[in-house]
């Protein structure tokens, strides 16, 4: 009895230990475990090192910027758009120029070069991804991109795998509520092959 | 190691070896999404919506169409790429331009689209080639090309120029047909920088039927033939559909009036072309004969009181008497024929005889147009039927006699500097006008390609194609359009138009020649060719028309109902041309008319074709992948020989081998030629055709009135070598065994008094119950697959192909081909038979040499065949009735292609690649698919999503007229009809339900959703 019991409390230690290794790791390589529907989808939150280490909160957050001000296609065609340099410098020729990475920026625009931005929400050749669907049936920027107000330089925090699509596209309603987001315009979302591969 | 572990070891290697080698899919040479998104500096002021490689937005640019010298107006479908960082507009499709008298087509309202052919389609091919010159060339004195710099290339015209000057030589200007402003500027450059511009050299120049009209009304014009407005057509030589004036236009013409049942279309001609084999009825005529018949023809109209006009006697009185029987034995055309139309052609209210073409190039050429249009006249033709005023604007083009004046001024050695500009005379008059090039004192070519004339140039200008620049072009009289820079490489700041760059370093031809003028004579006319246009349209059209048409572009997708007022083009009110007969000329010419004829079998007959025009296409990588539609013969150069000839020179197609065709040497006094014997149905005796560009004879001979190149040149002997080749055919066979690919139409059966019990066999009003088809009794007449009709709420996509109007051009191919990033398989794949066409055209070959064309493209079967036999679920049916392809699900298995009864499916045996800069007109909309991967026709489902997003934002359905496929698009005949089933009023479901419509094996119980209306041939 006893002696079961001891082996018990070891194993119990020792998958402890394993456990919080592995979390550990996990949570160091950025991989993430979340539920999807009777199943689990395993992904890694993925941190591309970009060009200026461009921080998305300070405009979100501090300074309010809606998404459309920079996206300027969010809401009207297939992919959001980046901000030409023009609008960058639009107010950072005269605010915050002795940040180093305005700096950085101001450098760019000079030479009249783009920043090579790397890209973070990057989806497979196959796929048909649509902003201005989304955006028009109401399904808050957060539900694939993340709180972007939090974050200092841009990640990718949701799996965008097949599985995990279609989660919500069977179940808009339920996916956002889960989210704590604010409901969309639909309850369902299509589910065709063709609406999304090509 | 132990025996099971060793098998688990090996197992789990495979394995992740399979699993890793299923990760690709896609062609890894062409991804469109790459790590980096590229911003603008600051954005350009036409800006397409940013891409980033998923597909989608797009606008549309007005550009021309120079693949031809119809120069068609044109919309570009441009997308924002970008390569090596640097953003570019890059077209990605062509279409026709919209209500466009010339690119309008046939379509029925709504659907409302513009059209272009098989070579506009495949333009893009020319301009993405990565054959083009890129930059500036000199020529050194081994004959090695030098890059230079356009600098010391326009100094370098500037010294020579001067050179010539100076010794007194004459320096003169050769150009193809050009139209509009640069054709003002050619001229203003020439007469300010005193050099001769030469008449404009095409080889098919219809100097001939010009000529004729010069002689009877004193206009030396290719006039516009309405088609459309006649309900009887007569063709004598005129292939309409191939290379008389504006193929486009014809073809839509011609659609339209097939709309009339009762329109009949007889065809004439010594050889074979794609318009005769459309013809209801095609007579082949021995060469250089027409002339008995049209003289024939003309007295019988003024005898029979068919003639509204009458025709003085001075004239009629030098027509010669000849019998029908005569003519019929000089012409081998059979008297009940030549009497049943005349028949017609009495009882017809508005007849139409178009003359022209073979017919009217060789020695009696001239007098077949006199005749031809005396008939026009005599019959009311000019007064409507035939239009002067709106004509093909040919005026400038020259022929072979101002050629070859040319070319002995050249042997005289006066020529100073000869600038050559996209012309190719060498692949005409040969080594002959080689070597005299090189007594020229220096030749500059003004090129975007290579051809045999810019080889032996000194100096190379490269060309921007019209696509990259900006220009005007008046493809008729009056008719005004406006292109601007389509492809454009954008450098930052985009803002600014200036940075912007074509594809290579070359220049559009305008700018070169205002840049020389300045260099040379220190004269501006212009600060570019931009302004130049501008202010010449200010100057004719006035500066509203200017302004409008300057601003007018881009436009969104899908390009439909653009108002009119909004479309970069402009038609002038032109006063009406009047006809007034030159009786004295036209006596004289009738009563010198010598009623023989010199040309002798069997003769070699060089002929246009759809693909290659007059061989310039020939570079053109798809128009060598696409099959020529009389063949089914894709790569390489042969020569059709009539089955009769062959039997007399024991030429054979080897028996039980499809692909293998005999080797035969061609051999006369002019011409000497080692090629492949084809063996055509159809063809006269002792007429051999070979394509144009396939073969230079040693030397033309030029018929000295009208300056038309004579195309038939003496044959002696057909020899085989005794070598056998294999060459690439398409087709599975030319006869569809009596499947009813090509069933009887229901008129045709009545005409022909069938039995019932036949008609009925051949779907016609079967009764209830019964099957279609005579082998519907077969076993497997009911699929075991599940129904799917259920599921169809609401959209049902279907097609329906009229094959009355399908004239088997191609350009439907061609469009899908870039369309949807459909590889280039090549030659050693075509003879493995993997080509790689969604969309292909299947010509069916009767007993008597009638074809039918049919269009096969994958079917979306209701009940598909390829489907329960996927193991990966890559191809289901889905809930608007296409059959999808999930290219990244596919593993290869092809399970479903051996399924298919269609042959539709295609299978990637490579990663195919499009070399640089090929790849930058890859359509984003789709994937490239790679190795291992099944593709096939989708309905262009890219197109739909598209549609049903603009329809989604004003929350309604797709409406009819909304959407075409590639394919409809750009079908000069409007013979695809494309639309949603379910929709009663939908013009599909409407052509569904005709007395005439098929499914092909519609026994198979496979339910295709691809309807066909047969080709009906009048024989009455």
């Amino acid at each position: 009895m006893r002696k079961s019991l001891g082996v018990l409390v070891i194993l119990g230690v020792v998958i402890f230990v394993i456990g919080g290794a592995l979390l550990y790791l996990f949570t160091s390589l950025g991989v993430k475990i979340e539920p999807l529907g009777d199943a689990f989808v395993v992904y890694r939150v993925e941190t591309p090192e970009q060009p200026i280490e461009f921080p998305h909160y300070k405009h979100v957050k501090d300074v309010g910027l809606q998404c459309t001000y920079c996206h300027a296609y969010a809401d009207k065609a297939v992919s959001p758009g980046i901000p030409p340099l023009e609008v960058c410098m639009g107010c950072h020729s005269v605010i915050a120029t002795d940040k180093p990475r305005i700096k950085k920026l101001t450098e760019y625009w000079n030479k009249k070069e783009p920043v090579p931005w790397r890209h973070v929400n990057k989806l497979p050749d196959f796929v048909f991804f649509t902003h201005k669907r989304h955006v028009k049936a109401g399904v808050d920027c957060k539900a694939c991109h993340g709180d972007l107000g939090t974050m200092t330089v841009a990640q990718r925090v949701k799996p965008l795998k097949m599985g995990w699509c279609l989660s919500c596209h069977n179940d808009v309603k339920g996916y956002l509520e889960a989210q704590g987001l604010p409901p969309a315009k639909v309850d369902r979302a299509p589910t065709d092959c063709w609406t999304c591969h090509k | 190691m132990k025996r099971r572990d060793f098998i688990k070891f090996i197992g789990f290697i495979s394995g992740s070896a399979a699993l890793s080698s299923c990760t690709g899919h896609l062609n890894k040479n062409h991804y469109f999404r790459t790590d980096e998104i590229i911003p603008f500096v600051s954005p350009p002021p036409d800006r397409i919506p940013p891409d980033a490689g998923g597909g989608g937005e797009g606008l549309y640019f007005p550009t021309v169409c120079a693949e031809c010298p119809s120069g068609c107006p044109a919309l570009a479908f441009v997308r924002d790429k970008v390569y090596d960082r640097v953003h570019g507009k890059y077209p990605t499709k062509l279409e026709g331009m919209p209500n466009h008298p010339i690119t309008s087509g046939a379509f029925k309202e709504p659907f409302n689209a513009g059209v272009l052919c098989i070579r506009g389609q495949a333009s893009l091919y020319r301009i993405y080639s990565p054959e083009r010159y890129k930059n500036p060339l000199i020529k050194d004195t081994n004959g090695n090309w030098r890059e230079i710099t356009w600098k010391e290339a326009i100094d370098l015209v500037v010294d020579r120029l001067k050179e010539a000057e100076k010794k007194g030589l004459r320096s003169v200007y050769l150009s193809s047909r050009t139209t509009g402003s640069l054709s003002h500027l050619i001229d203003e450059f020439c007469r300010e920088a005193g050099i001769e511009r030469l008449p404009e050299f095409e080889p098919i120049n219809h100097s001939a039927v010009r000529k004729g009209y010069e002689v009877l009304f004193g206009i030396n014009e290719l006039p516009v033939y309405k088609v459309e407005k006649s309900d009887f057509l007569l063709t004598v030589g005129a292939d309409i559909l191939e290379s008389f004036g504006n193929p486009v236009y014809y073809q839509s013409a011609f659609a339209r009036a097939r709309e009339n049942k009762n329109f009949k279309w007889f065809h004439i001609e010594p050889h074979l072309t794609l318009t005769g084999l459309n013809a209801d009825e095609r007579f082949s005529v021995e060469p250089g004969t027409e002339h008995f018949l049209l003289s024939f023809m003309l007295r019988w109209i003024v005898e029979s009181g068919v003639a509204v006009r009458e025709v003085p006697e001075e004239i009629i009185q030098y027509v010669p008497r000849y019998s029908l029987w005569e003519v019929a034995e000089r012409t081998g055309i059979k008297a009940e024929n030549i009497d049943r139309l005349l028949a017609k052609m009495s009882r017809a209210r508005k007849p139409l005889v178009i003359v022209g073409g073979v017919s009217t190039a060789h020695d009696t050429g001239l007098d077949v147009a006199v005749l031809g249009g005396l008939i026009q006249w005599a019959m009311g033709m000019t007064d409507d039927l035939i239009d002067f005023t709106y004509s093909e604007n040919y005026e400038r083009v020259g022929n072979f006699i101002d050629l070859r004046n040319f070319m002995s001024e050249l042997s005289m050695r006066k020529i100073g500097v000869v600038f050559l500009s996209k012309v190719d005379p060498a692949s005409f008059e040969g080594k002959k006008f080689k070597n005299l090039l090189k007594n020229a004192h220096f030749v500059v070519g003004l090129y975007d390609l290579p051809n045999d004339t810019a080889r032996e140039c000194d100096l190379i200008l490269p060309l921007s194609h019209p696509i990259e620049s900006w220009g005007d072009s008046e493809p008729r009289k009056g008719m005004l359009s406006v292109y601007k820079p389509a492809l454009e490489i954008l450098i930052p700041p985009e803002s600014d138009p200036s940075n912007n760059r074509p594809l290579f370093n070359t220049l559009p031809e305008g700018d070169i020649l205002i840049t020389i003028l300045r260099r040379y004579k220190g004269k501006s006319i212009a600060k570019d060719f931009k302004e130049y246009v501008y202010k010449r349209i200010e100057r004719d059209y006035g500066k509203e028309v200017a302004d409008r048409l300057f601003n007018a572009g881009p436009y969104e997708w899908p390009a439909f109902n653009i108002p009119s007022d909004k479309l970069p083009y402009h038609i002038k009110e032109l006063p009406k041309v009047n006809l007034n007969l030159r009786t004295n000329i036209v006596r004289s010419l009738i009563r010198n008319i010598r009623y023989e004829n010199e040309i002798k079998k069997p003769a070699l007959v060089l002929t246009p074709s759809i693909r290659w025009y007059d061989g310039r296409s020939k570079s053109n990588l798809l128009l060598n992948e696409i099959p020529d539609p009389i063949t089914a013969i894709s790569y390489g150069d042969y020569v059709l020989v009539p089955e009769d000839t062959a039997k007399r020179f024991r030429i054979r197609n080897i028996p039980n081998k499809k692909l293998l065709r005999e080797e035969v040497v061609i051999a006369g006094k002019e011409v000497k030629k080692t090629t492949l014997a084809h063996i055509q149905k159809g063809l006269a005796d002792g007429v051999i055709v070979a394509y144009m560009g396939t073969i230079i004879p040693e030397k033309f001979n030029v018929d000295g009135r009208t300056g038309e190149l004579v195309p038939f040149i003496e044959v002696v002997s057909i020899k085989k070598t005794g070598n056998v080749r294999n060459v690439p055919i398409l087709s599975g066979s030319f006869s569809d065994h009596g499947r009813g690919v090509v069933p009887i139409p229901y008129r045709e059966a009545k005409e022909e008094h069938m039995e019932e019990e036949d008609m009925h066999a051949w779907g016609h009003e079967a009764p209830p119950g019964k099957f279609k088809y005579p082998y519907a009794k077969h076993p497997f007449a009911q699929l075991p697959y599940p129904d799917h009709s259920h599921v169809h709420k609401t959209y049902l996509w279907a097609m329906a192909v009229d094959l009355d109007k399908c004239v088997g051009c191609s350009a439907c191919v061609a469009a899908c081909y870039i369309e949807n990033n459909v590889p280039i398989a090549g030659p050693s794949e075509h003879l493995k038979g993997r080509e790689m066409s969604w969309i292909r055209v299947e010509p069916y070959y009767k007993e008597n040499g009638e074809v039918n064309f049919v269009l096969m493209m994958c079917q979306q079967c209701e009940n598909a065949t390829c489907e329960p036999v996927c193991p990966a679920k890559a191809t289901y049916h889905n809930d608007e009735g296409l059959n999808v392809q999930v290219w990244n699900r596919c593993v290869g298995t092809r399970y479903c292609s051996n399924n298919c009864p269609y042959k539709a499916r295609r299978f990637n045996w490579f990663d195919y690649k499009w070399e640089s800069p090929l790849d930058r007109m890859l359509n984003p909309d789709l994937a490239v698919r790679g190795k291992g991967v099944m593709e096939k026709c989708t309905f262009c489902f890219h197109r739909i999503r598209k549609a049903r997003d603009l329809a989604k934002d004003e929350h309604r359905m797709i409406k009819e007229g909304e959407l075409l496929p590639a394919c409809a698009q750009t079908c000069p005949s409007g013979a695809i009809v494309f639309g949603n089933f379910l929709d009663e009023n939908s013009q599909v479901y409407k052509m569904s339900k005709d007395k005439d419509s098929y499914r092909i094996f519609d026994l198979l119980g496979t339910e295709p959703k691809v309807y066909y209306l047969p080709k009906v041939r009048r024989r009455v």
